[in-house]
């Protein structure tokens, strides 16, 4: 969802330090999306595709580094890939479990040159 | 010609970081006075509105409570609420499908200075969008009513994740939708096995009690943690 105003944020962002390291071409930009975060990868290349014409990035690759949603059980401390949206601990079937990876929305990192 | 060198620069940064900054800010701001700030969360027509007037009313002479109302259109939720307390501010978005932090800042510079025990954000009828914004909140409370299906939190596992109490709401219609009951707690726990349940309705005022003492609790327990 929102993937055009998250790639118009990403891009302001690029373009500004492409400019401030005095990058004659953008070559590729990285992100980390995590599976909560509702993204949808074929929405998010569109977007970037749309907002990368006639900028310093048009043609630049996109490489997104897509993560899965990980829990850490408070009681056992086993860590799990969470499955189908089940949070509770498939070692010890504990409620009390913390989201540690799945979140994430970042802009990780640009080449240019 | 010089030859281009292709260099890599690391960023890291948090695409959504402007709106966590200004979350922050807000959960800044109500943090030394020890004012509760609740994020509620739901599908259209969950009842969101008429439990806060329930409860603006249960408190207006008790506690100071500020509401800042979000809807694509119409105040009209803002408007009802306003019977019950003077410290109401709606935002209407026009097209957008959720709160973010910047609209509440705004909302929050019309509510006036007076400190609040309470703030309650309504944000959009929506189970999807809300769910990555932080608006600065203490707690999110997610309402599911009966007539939306035992399943529900299946179909929409993040934000029901994210909630810190679910609130099954319109239980005076369960049996006329044959709600499954046990169904739907298991389904709430399996998602989100750290979140209180409170099963009530606000047309009826069952299971408002246990609503409000929530709501005490948690104000007692932000206060202690202010002034501590």
């Amino acid at each position: 969802m929102h993937e055009l105003s998250i790639m118009q944020s990403v891009m302001e962002t690029v373009l500004a330090e492409a400019d401030a390291n005095g990058a004659r071409q953008i070559l590729a930009i990285g992100m980390k999306i995590g599976a909560l975060t509702n993204v949808v990868p074929e929405a998010i290349e569109f977007a970037f595709d749309v907002l990368t014409k006639g900028t310093k990035a048009e043609g630049a690759h996109l490489k997104v580094e897509y993560l899965l949603t990980k829990s850490s059980c408070e009681e056992c401390h086993f860590e799990f890939e969470v499955d189908n949206y089940s949070y509770l601990c498939p070692k010890c079937s504990s409620g009390r479990t913390k989201v540690i990876q799945g979140t994430e929305l970042q802009l990780s990192f640009l080449e240019i040159e | 010609m010089q030859n281009a060198v292709r260099t890599t620069i690391e960023i890291n940064s948090n695409v959504l970081g402007k709106n966590d900054q200004i979350a922050n800010k807000i959960r800044g701001r109500f943090k030394s006075g020890g004012t509760l700030v609740l994020n509620v969360l739901s599908s259209p027509g969950s009842g969101k509105t008429a439990l806060l007037e329930k409860t603006l009313h249960h408190f207006s002479k008790t506690l100071r409570v500020g509401v800042v109302v979000g809807d694509l259109a119409t105040d009209n939720d803002a408007q009802r609420l306003k019977e019950w307390s003077p410290r109401v501010v709606p935002i209407t978005t026009g097209k957008t499908c959720h709160l973010d932090a910047s609209m509440v800042e705004r909302a929050l510079a019309d509510i006036g200075d007076e400190p609040l025990d309470l703030l309650f954000i309504e944000n959009v009828g929506n189970l999807i969008c809300p769910s990555s914004f932080d608006l600065g909140e203490d707690s999110r409370v997610v309402l599911l009513s009966v007539t939306e299906g035992e399943d529900k939190p299946l179909k929409y596992p993040v934000i029901f994740r994210f909630a810190d109490l679910v609130l099954v709401t319109k239980v005076d219609l369960a049996e006329a939708v044959e709600f499954r009951r046990e169904a739907a707690l298991k389904n709430i726990k399996q998602v989100a096995p750290g979140a209180a349940i409170l099963e009530l309705s606000a047309k009826r005022e069952f299971g408002l009690k246990e609503w409000f003492a929530y709501i005490e609790n948690r104000i007692a327990q932000k206060r202690k943690l202010a002034h501590g």
